[in-house]
């Protein structure tokens, strides 16, 4: 009691001294400490003297030097100066436990305790281009040994000039902030530090391992750029909760260092807000919407807000991006709910649960509800636990949002791949199912194509059978015209050899009477008669042969045999026949025939019966033309006009002979020359010809011996056939 | 008087065998044979000539024996001379041909030299009175 009344006196004298000297007494710490913002004195300039405790310092202007640097135009103004205070402490609080200084500084400094120098940070220099200012956050220095009650602090001290002075994590930028606490305090501000350490690191720790993550994600499944944004987004935080780190763990010191971050720092921190909406808009695959640009469009004024106010800014920037980005990415996502959009539920519980935290971390901090029931400590536990809960639950649900897409992106891919499966074994078996069809169609067809084929040849062989009926038809047709010639022809022969014979018994029996008689001369003459007889009997009957030999040959199936061949006597004999023939059915009938066959003309290997057959067909078909033409003139009466003629020529020349058989007869008509090759057509009346003549001739003499067959006609003049006989 | 036969053929060998089957008529001097090789040859023959019997062929080349036949009968209508179509042609279409062009008979070759004699003794000795 006496202790305090003396105290108490003490510091009336102190003041009573005409305030030649200003104390700061103190006489209870709270639990985090005090801060010394009281009875700091400030001279510029520089003087070493001004570090002794005797200096009169009552002079100096009063300055509190834990204020921003920012506030303080005097020290800027002077660029170095000296700060002194006069520190007056309870023995009561002193004696237990040394008193420790906790400094806070964003300048160069050199303390001085009771004169002595104590703790430098910095490098101080009157020189403003030497000066060095560092970057303290609660650095320790020890007092002297305890109960020492009487303290005087001088501290030199310097501004830096040119640097970005901005406040950090908005704390300010202390000139000399110096807090005084004990050992055992000091513990329990470790501890708090400590945990605050983990916090921080472990959001540094999340963010990177998303980064990472997602980034990766993006990499493996470049369509979802949701994945890219969020990467984005959670670099940047990763980035804000380093620098954070850093700066509280004194890990940073240099200032200029701090400030450039502190700057890069609040700027990047609403970018990293509107890459998380912009994750969001691109998860959702929403298109960006008003309310997206408007957002952009604040955060752009909150930069600016935060260039202009030194004070204030970090506050806009961080908690004006936090609060419209944070409203923005609620919309979207209660409006992603509404539309179903699937796990949507799953970012919307993030933001709930997220508001939820925030919202206990700032009740603990700035309500007396919670804070009174907690040791500091553990109230820093539930706060720093609320407040990192809170800021990781968005980024954490979008992240498990993402990684959802993903794993259904790839459990679709699965899925398709398994109906991709399925469909490719279908189409498989379908393909073979078709393939077995196609086989059975092809061996049904093939077995199709073989019976129709053996069909075919069948008919085939029918028709070539029909065919060699026709033909010898065809034959026997012509033989038919033939056979009056023939018969013709073998008559007069057989007239001869008759009737010489006859004759050549009568004389032989005259010869044996003469004989008898004696009458030698009679006999002889007899005698030479019967020779006579006899070669004319010989002859035709040669002649007879000769013709019955042809018949056959005509009527021979097996026809086409080549041999070399009078082409001129061939001609000449079928002639005869045809004439012979046609004449024989009408007797009343006269051509006048012409031939003009090539003397010179050597033998031809051709198949006379074919050929020959081809010349029967032409000359019959002459025959009958001039028969036709001649019998219309009759008709007409007009007979005397009207000469029939065929003409029959043979020419040879180098490699080939021709035969013309030309007539004077009714001719073609146009129309129908050019069928008259055609099988069975005929303009015979029914019965008097088959049609096939001049199709197998054509054939005989195309086919057969490679040589042409053509025709000129004019209708009612006459008709020449010309046959090419190539000679090789 | 012997008779005059004209023969139209186009074989050469008709005047040998028909000199060697009326070798007797003719050294008896009955018949008197001639010969023609066509029906034109046979037309500048026949005016004066006394033939009487004339024996030809149908099928020869040019003017045919009918053809023959019709301008001997639009000269002498009636016999003489008596003509006797002989052919190789038998048929019923020749025969009809040959008698509606005035022939006074038909023979096919072979020819039946006892029969044509025959019809030779019938053809000019009924004719006879009639021509003188």
């Amino acid at each position: 009691m006496s202790r305090r009344i003396l105290s108490l006196l003490l510091f009336w004298l102190a003041m009573s001294v005409g305030q030649a000297q200003t104390v700061l007494r103190i006489d209870s710490l709270p639990p985090q400490g005090l801060l010394l913002d009281k009875g700091w004195l400030w001279h510029e300039g520089d003087n070493p003297d001004w570090a002794n405790p005797t200096f009169d310092d009552s002079q100096w202007e009063r300055i509190d030097p834990a204020k921003d640097i920012m506030e303080l135009p005097q020290v800027r103004k002077a660029g170095i100066g000296w700060l002194r205070l006069h520190l007056q402490t309870d023995s009561s609080l002193v004696l237990p436990e040394a008193l420790i200084l906790l400094v806070r500084q964003m300048a160069a400094s050199e303390l001085y305790i009771n004169g002595r120098f104590s703790k430098r940070f910095g490098t101080v220099s009157p020189n403003p281009d030497q000066v060095e200012a560092v970057h303290a956050y609660f650095q320790q220095v020890s007092l002297p040994a305890p109960g020492e009650s009487a303290l005087v602090l001088a501290v030199r001290i310097a501004w830096q000039p040119g640097l970005p002075y901005n406040r950090f994590a908005a704390a300010a930028n202390s000139l000399y902030g110096v807090t005084a606490t004990t050992v055992s305090r000091l513990n329990s501000y470790i501890v708090y530090r400590n945990i605050t350490n983990i916090y921080v690191f472990s959001k540094v720790g999340v963010f990177f391992i998303l980064a990472l993550l997602h980034v990766l994600l993006y990499i493996f499944y470049p369509p979802q750029r949701a994945n890219l944004f969020f990467s984005i987004s959670s670099l940047v935080f990763f980035h804000h909760w380093l620098g954070l780190g850093l700066w509280t763990n004194g890990l940073l010191t240099d200032s200029g260092t701090i400030m450039y971050l502190g700057l890069i720092r609040a700027l990047l921190y609403p970018v990293g807000y509107v890459f998380l909406v912009t994750a969001l808009y691109s998860a959702y695959a929403f298109a960006r919407s008003i309310y997206y640009r408007i957002s952009l469009i604040t955060c752009v004024l909150l930069a600016v807000i935060y260039w202009t106010d030194y004070q204030n800014g970090v506050l806009w920037i961080e908690i004006g991006s936090t609060i419209v980005m944070t409203a923005e990415a609620l919309r979207v996502t209660v409006v992603a709910v509404r539309k179903k959009q699937r796990g949507a539920t799953i970012i919307l519980i993030g933001m709930v649960l997220s508001l939820i935290g925030l919202s206990l971390r700032y009740l603990l901090m700035f309500t007396p509800l919670f804070i009174s029931r907690f040791p500091f400590s553990v109230a820093q536990i539930y706060s720093n636990s609320f407040e990192t809960f809170g800021t990781l639950c968005i980024p954490l649900s979008l992240s498990v949002y993402l990684a959802t897409e993903f794993a259904f992106t790839s459990k679709s891919l699965a899925a398709q791949l398994a109906a991709v499966k399925l469909l490719s074994a279908q189409t498989l078996a379908q393909e073979q199912e078709k393939q077995l069809m196609l086989t059975q169609q092809n061996e049904t067809l093939e077995s199709k194509v073989t019976e129709r084929t053996a069909q075919l040849q069948q008919s085939l062989d029918t028709l070539k059978t029909t065919q060699a009926q026709l033909i010898q038809k065809e034959k026997m047709a012509s033989l038919g015209e033939l056979t009056a010639g023939i018969a013709h022809e073998i008559q007069n022969p057989l007239n001869f050899v008759n009737n010489f014979a006859e004759v050549s018994v009568e004389m032989t029996e005259e010869l044996r009477e003469n004989l008898q008689k004696g009458n030698i001369t009679n006999a002889v003459e007899l005698s030479e008669g019967l020779g006579e007889n006899m070669s004319y009997i010989v002859e035709n009957g040669k002649r007879a042969a000769s013709i019955v030999r042809s018949m056959l040959e005509h009527s021979r199936s097996s026809s086409g045999e080549r041999r070399p061949t009078n082409l001129n006597e061939l001609a000449e004999e079928y002639l005869k026949l045809a004439y012979h023939g046609i004449r024989a059915q009408d007797p009343d009938f006269q051509v006048q025939l012409c031939t003009q066959f090539d003397d010179k003309l050597q033998l031809v290997t051709v198949a006379p019966q074919d050929i020959g057959r081809v010349l029967l067909n032409l000359y019959n078909n002459a025959f009958y033309a001039v028969r036709q033409k001649q019998q219309q003139q009759d008709n007409g009466r007009d007979s005397a006009v009207y000469q029939p003629q065929v003409t029959v020529s043979i020419r040879a020349d180098q490699d080939a002979i021709a035969l013309y058989v030309k007539d004077n007869g009714t001719g073609i008509p146009s129309t129908i020359v050019d069928k008259i090759y055609q099988p069975f057509f005929t303009t015979k009346p029914t019965g008097q010809g088959t049609g096939l003549g001049l199709s197998l001739s054509y054939d005989i003499i195309t086919r057969g011996h490679g040589g042409d067959m053509r025709v000129e006609s004019c209708e009612g003049e006459g008709t020449e056939f010309v046959i090419h006989i190539p000679l090789n | 008087m012997p008779k005059k036969i004209l023969v139209v053929d186009d074989e050469a060998q008709m005047k040998p065998l028909f000199e060697a089957r009326f070798r007797r008529e003719i050294s008896s001097g009955e018949v008197h044979l001639a010969f023609a090789r066509s029906g034109e040859e046979a037309l500048t023959v026949m005016p004066g000539s006394g033939v009487v019997l004339i024996l030809s062929d149908i099928n020869m080349p040019g003017m045919s024996g009918l053809e023959l036949l019709r301008r001997i009968r639009a000269v002498n209508p009636q016999r003489p001379p008596a003509v006797v179509m002989i052919t190789a042609y038998g048929d019923q279409n020749n025969r009809q041909q040959a008698s509606h062009y005035g022939a006074d008979d038909f023979l096919t070759k072979p020819i039946d030299f006892k029969l044509l004699k025959d019809k030779l003794t019938e053809f000019v000795v009924d004719d006879q009175p009639s021509a003188s």
